[in-house]
């Protein structure tokens, strides 16, 4: 039974409250893009066993979007901040890579 | 012969007598009694039979590890199958029956399964009933499925309410004993806001039975006097009758409390259910004494030793008049004591180590008891009832060297704490060989959304089984998880326990050493579920040797005790068979609840109309009133349709003419029942709705609908005609039918077939 | 292999059972396998005993972290159906369903296959009309189903309560040859198998990484050291992600868990299986009398195997309004599984950009009952590189847009 912190709203929320957005971070495509492309973006999940970036929604609060790294063979939570960024924010990357040294970014990515 | 003592009964009411009924028969015991305690009072050790083999059942524990005495409880619309009579509080009126037997509790049809055992060992479904084929499905399964279960399926719901409580709180101590007690103290006293769950009726745990000394003083002294100030504390909830029933990640906690069980008249919810989160949790759960392994161990009259003294101590009961008590370790003494003590006859403490010395053995000796050092119990003697036993060396194969007649036996294989909600969530565990059992890892503790653990085991949960160190234990573990939590208050002076001092214990997981297969075959490790030593041996002989495979193949531990009596001397039973240390066997993974909760209580206030209440837009009312038809979306409703006629003439007047390409299904502009909810769709050849519709119509509207469907599809083989006509028709009527091209023809997909579908050819190879 | 029947039960009988074999062998590896299957599940198994008795490929290594069968297999509710919508899905479940008919005989080990029955409930017009549009599917499928109305499901199921009060029942699709089987007893009855052609059944084994030459697989680093194989076949369900990360690709899948519970046992009231999608939750009396149950799944990734409470309260609050009897019985135990989720919710067998290497994953909740079915399917895409079975079930088939929706018939919210 998860308990985050919402950045947007500075609550620690029960998982009754959330809903679940699946991974963060993901390149949305254009109508351009190439149907590999659109595979990536629509099916392809990292889906990690450890630490995982994720999306979620305040539905019975502020109803705004949030993402969070957890880990989910620990359920650990590293962090959540705002889902108005490309990339996690310095200082949970540098706590995640506190905590799991064989964990970094840019691997990640 | 069991029966009520004069003078004894710490937890009884003699001014208040209950009358209650058991088969019918109409029986009286006390207010705080247990309907345990009080069957026992009025002689009846047999309570229930065994799942597989039915052979007949006492009770044996006197606490929620209790596997043989389940009955049905009734009380007014209430029912309740498999309640445990240990942890089933009297009141009047209460009415048991006893489960699992034709025709009577005392001559069970059944218990020929007992003579055949030898034919019905671990494993034999998997062995058996393989050919002929349809027999299993005709013949075997529905006689298997008849004999399943064990209490009687309730008619219905009962009208009772009940509820969910939620609750953030710092500490959060599960367990009501000495040590919970202590955690309790520490952390309250530093402000952190503490709640304490205790599972049974009374505070204290065991401690009020054993009565050691804390803080100079007698332990129920200390115990009255640390609820007081618990009590006092405005940052400090108590709440008995309160079991914590899992724990689950990120702090969430599950309690179930009841409370009106005790007095169905009382008003007010049934049970509750809480829902906590909690920064820290104190598991302070306490330990449950091992049965011994020897033949006979199930016969009705074979208690725990723990058991046998709390029923004397605290319910002023004797399990019976000659008890004989075979134990591993020093503790069993107090139960010679408190029943020499309270009058009774011990004509033997048979201890299966070589040298004993200690106190308690001394005071066991000063008070006359005869103990024999290095005796095991070669056999039990008695079917229903014990009457006596057989003595044999501990080293030896079992040759009986005197008999000694008695009607109760107290057995005591050591303490296993219990380590269930530690382990809920991920929390490890280590093996204390000197000790033989389990404990937590501190090192390895569940942990919380930070990383950190968030559950401190404390007291004997914790592998402290003595009052000293069980005591500093949960003292401690209260005050370092209100730490923690940021709690700053001064903790105050630790309580200080003192008892007897105990010698080590001796690992025995069978009785004697060298049983043969006579005696491993009738000695028992899952009372409930019959599951013997040698099923065990036999599951290791045959490849199932990981801990989960053995459980599996014999049904060890799958009982509704969920194996609190059976798994450790399952998994010792295991490793001596495979000839590896036990902590390498592993155990098996502990699940919520702890102990079964009721499903009602976790549906809880959300029932009847209160389940997904419907949600109503502002034109509702208008829909309403114009004839509306409603149907469910999630929680809404919308108008389906709005009905013009209330009754259909004819076979159908559709609103235009053919099945609906996208359902198959005739689509109308009306509904025929009037809106009464349920579907009476007539326009679909169904065979359901047959019973509705007079031939002639049944057949004006199955050949319209059929001939159209034809002439939509086709097979481009055979023109689709027949094998269409047949699959469908078939296929309406119920009658198995493959689709396939009754011209023998290769039938492809077809191209342009409605609904997306296509005729499928049957893989190469398919039956 | 000593055979099981019930003279050998009475001849093992007179004399102690002292004659009984292991069930299966605890081998060392070999260095190098024709065939390696990661995961000693059902699936595994299944794939290991096909490609046996099939195709007559006997160096086979099955290789398990744990035990086996210990994953899903010996987790979940045990349902046995093949009402699916799409052709595809129809065609290996009901292929499936057939094989489980005669496994016992098979594999000579009783797995328990009961066909009692398999109904799901329609508490709504939308599911009244996506059951009705199923069973004429199934019709031309081949697979027996029948949609019928709510008198007859109460005259089924008396326990039900079919008059609602949210969702009354107005009907179900009724699969009168699906049912339940025992989970454990298919492992091990496969596993017998499999060790009796020789084929190794390594537990405790855990894959460490994947080796490939060239872009072909050559082989597993193992806690168990370096084992080398022609062919991979990757069965491990919810850590398939896990698994094709070390072989250097993705996956569509996402791991979450799927919880159950069990009731304690009592005397037989239900003889069929229920399944209510409108309230997510399913139920069934096993042979030992416990009314088993099932939920939906968590909305997050998730690899711990336990799930989030508020999904048990959601299915029994359910079920107790369904079967209102219910609410006098007492939870047992609750316990959860790691399901792989697909786009579509249809399983992926297929061949992955690794020569050689084969997945087999993302069956989501509803993979029991497709056991023989997929190792039948995936015994022969290993051996000949292709089959029928698995034609629709590539792991391309996002990328074309060509997919097996089946989040209806999944019969769970996931």
């Amino acid at each position: 039974m998860l308990m985050l912190h919402c950045p947007n709203c500075g609550r620690d929320v029960d998982e009754t409250d959330l809903h679940a957005g699946g991974e963060a971070h993901l390149r949305r495509e254009g109508a351009e893009a190439s149907a590999e492309a659109f595979e990536d973006y629509l099916f392809m999940r990292k889906n990690p066993k450890g630490v995982h970036f994720e999306r979620w929604h305040h539905t019975f609060g502020c109803g705004k979007w949030f993402h969070a790294a957890r880990d989910t063979a620990t359920l650990e939570v590293f962090g959540t901040y705002s889902a108005q960024t490309s990339e996690p924010p310095k200082e949970i990357i540098d706590r995640i890579a506190e905590k799991r040294p064989n964990w970094s970014w840019e691997s990640d990515t | 012969m069991s029966t009520r003592l004069a003078n004894t009964g710490r937890l009884l009411n003699r001014g208040e007598p209950r009358r209650f009924t058991f088969n019918g028969r109409k029986l009286n015991g006390y207010a705080g009694d247990t309907l345990a305690s009080a069957l026992l009072a009025n002689d009846q050790m047999l309570m229930g039979r065994s799942f597989k083999y039915h052979r007949p059942r006492g009770v044996v524990a006197s606490g929620a590890e209790e596997p043989n005495a389940l009955v049905n409880l009734a009380w007014g619309e209430t029912f309740e199958p498999n309640a445990r009579v240990t942890t089933t509080e009297l009141f009047d009126g209460l009415q048991a029956t006893s489960q699992n037997h034709w025709p009577s509790l005392d001559y069970d049809v059944g218990a020929i399964n007992t003579h055949l055992s030898r034919f019905l060992p671990a494993g034999f479904y998997y062995k058996m009933f393989i050919h002929p084929r349809p027999l299993w499905k005709h013949v075997y399964e529905p006689f298997i499925r008849k004999s399943a279960g064990l209490g009687a399926a309730p008619k219905d719901r009962n009208a009772d309410s009940y509820e969910h409580f939620h609750a953030s709180v710092d500490v959060l101590v599960v367990g009501g004993g000495i040590a919970g007690l202590a955690a309790a103290l520490a952390a309250g006293r530093q402000g952190a806001r503490v709640l304490v769950w205790e599972q049974t009726a009374h505070w204290g745990g065991r401690a009020g039975v054993d009565q050691p000394t804390v803080d100079d003083m007698p332990a129920v002294d200390w115990i009255a006097r640390t609820i007081a100030e618990l009590e006092a504390l405005p940052n400090v909830t108590l709440r008995n009758r309160c079991m914590g029933a899992g724990l689950y990640d990120h702090g969430y906690a599950l309690g179930f409390e009841r409370l009106t069980d005790h007095d169905p008249k009382k008003a007010g919810p049934k049970q509750r259910l809480w829902r906590v989160r909690a920064r820290r949790i104190i598991t302070a759960t306490g330990a449950i004494e091992r049965p011994l392994s020897f033949a006979g161990n199930d016969i009705p009259g074979v208690m725990l030793a723990s058991a046998v003294r709390d029923y004397v101590i605290d319910y002023g009961v004797s399990s019976g008049d000659r008890t004989v008590v075979v134990t591993t370790n020093d503790d069993a003494y107090r139960t010679a004591i408190a029943l020499k003590e309270a009058g009774l006859d011990v004509p033997c403490i048979l201890d299966a180590r070589t040298k004993v010395s200690g106190e308690l053995i001394d005071k066991a000796r000063n008070l006359g008891i005869r103990i024999e050092t290095g005796k095991a119990v070669a056999k039990v003697k008695g079917g229903k009832r014990v009457t006596g036993v057989a003595v044999c060396d501990q080293a030896g194969e079992g040759a009986v060297l005197e008999e000694i007649a008695c009607d109760c036996i107290a057995m005591s294989g050591g303490w296993s704490p219990v380590v269930h909600l530690w382990s809920h969530c991920g929390g490890k565990l280590n093996w204390d060989d000197a000790q033989a059992m389990f404990r937590p890892d501190p090192s390895r503790p569940p942990l919380g959304a930070d990383g950190q653990g968030f559950v401190h085991a404390a007291g004997t949960a914790n592998g402290h089984l003595h009052t000293a160190e069980a005591i500093a234990d949960g003292f401690a573990a209260g005050r370092d998880a209100a730490k923690a939590t940021g709690a700053t208050d001064d903790a105050g002076t630790p309580p200080l326990g003192t008892d007897a001092g105990e010698g080590a214990l001796a690992q025995v997981w069978m009785m004697p050493q060298g049983a043969g297969y006579a005696l491993r075959s009738k000695a028992w490790l899952d009372y409930q579920n019959d599951v013997k030593v040698s099923d065990v041996q036999l599951a290791a002989q045959e490849g199932y040797e990981s801990v989960e495979h053995a459980k599996r193949y014999t049904t060890l531990g799958m009982a509704t005790d969920q194996g609190k009596l059976s798994n450790i001397n399952g998994l010792a039973t295991l490793s001596h068979a495979l000839s590896a240390p036990i902590p390498s066997v592993g155990t098996t993974t502990f699940r919520p609840p702890y102990t079964p909760i009721s499903l009602a209580a976790i549906a809880g206030p959300a029932q009847f109309d209160l389940f997904q209440p419907v949600r109503k837009t502002p034109i509702s009312a208008w829909h309403e009133a114009n004839g509306a038809h409603f149907e469910p979306v999630g929680q809404w409703r919308r108008p389906y349709t709005f009905l013009r006629w209330t009754r259909i003439h004819g076979c159908v007047t559709p609103r235009r003419a053919g099945p609906s390409a996208s359902t198959g299904t005739w689509k109308s502009g009306c509904r025929p029942n009037g809106g009464t909810g349920r579907s009476t769709w007539p326009m679909s050849p169904n065979s359901s709705h047959r019973s509705r519709w007079s031939v002639r119509k049944r057949v004006m509207c199955w050949t319209s609908w059929a001939a159209w469907t034809c002439h939509q599809r086709r097979c481009p083989s055979c023109n689709g005609l027949m094998a269409h006509w047949a699959a469908l028709t078939c296929a309406s009527s119920g009658f198995p039918f493959r689709a396939s091209c009754p011209l023998k023809l290769p039938f492809p997909p077809v191209k342009a077939a409605p609904f997306g579908m296509r005729c499928w050819r049957r893989a190469p190879g398919s039956a | 292999m000593k055979r099981y029947s019930v003279f050998a039960i009475a001849r093992e009988a007179l004399r102690q059972h002292q004659g009984w074999n292991r069930a299966w062998a605890s081998p060392e590896p070999r260095s190098k396998y024709d065939v390696i299957i990661v995961g000693a599940g059902g699936h595994g198994l299944a794939t290991a005993y096909y490609l046996g008795k099939n195709f007559g490929i006997t160096n086979v290594a099955v290789i398990e972290k744990g035990w086996l069968g210990g994953g899903n297999t010996g987790r979940n509710t045990t349902i046995i159906r093949s009402n699916y919508l799409q052709d595809p899905s129809a065609a290996i479940y009901e292929k499936s369903r057939s094989l489980y008919e005669t496994m016992s005989q098979d594999l000579n080990y009783n797995v328990m296959f009961s066909p009692r029955g398999v109904l799901m409930l329609a508490q709504t017009e939308h599911e009244v009309r996506g059951y009705k549009r199923t069973a004429q599917a199934n019709a031309l499928q081949g697979v027996t189903t029948e949609f019928v109305d709510a008198k007859r499901v109460k005259e089924i199921c008396p326990i039900m309560n079919t008059d609602g009060p949210r969702y009354p029942v107005l009907g179900g699709l009724w699969q009168a040859r699906g049912g339940t089987a025992r989970h454990d007893a298919v492992a091990w009855g496969y596993a017998r198998a499999c060790s009796d052609m020789g084929m190794h059944i390594i537990q405790q084994c855990e894959v460490k990484g994947v080796t490939t030459d060239g872009g072909k697989v050559t082989g597993v680093s193992t806690t168990k050291g370096d084992i080398g194989c022609d062919k991979l076949g990757m069965v491990v369900a919810g850590h398939a992600s896990h698994l094709a990360q070390m072989a250097g690709f993705q996956l569509p899948i996402e791991s979450v868990a799927l919880q159950a519970l069990v009731s304690e046992p009592i005397k037989p009231c239900m003889d069929i299986v229920v399944m209510a999608n409108t309230v997510h939750g399913y139920l069934s009396q096993s042979d030992k009398g416990e009314m088993v149950i099932g939920g939906g799944t968590d909305g997050y990734n998730n690899y711990t195997q336990r799930g989030s409470f508020h999904h048990v309260e959601e299915t029994v609050r359910a079920l107790v309004e369904t079967f209102p009897m219910l609410a006098q019985l007492k939870m047992l135990r609750q316990w959860g599984g790691i399901v792989d989720v697909t786009g579509d919710r249809s399983p992926i067998l297929s061949k992955t950009p690794v020569d050689g290497c084969f997945v087999n994953c993302g069956w989501g909740t509803g993979g029991f009952k497709a056991i023989p079915g997929s190792g039948w399917a995936m015994a022969e895409l290993m051996a000949k590189g292709h089959s029928p079975l698995t034609e629709e079930f590539t792991m391309n088939r996002f990328r074309h847009g060509k997919f097996i929706d089946e989040s209806v018939a999944a019969g769970v919210a996931h």
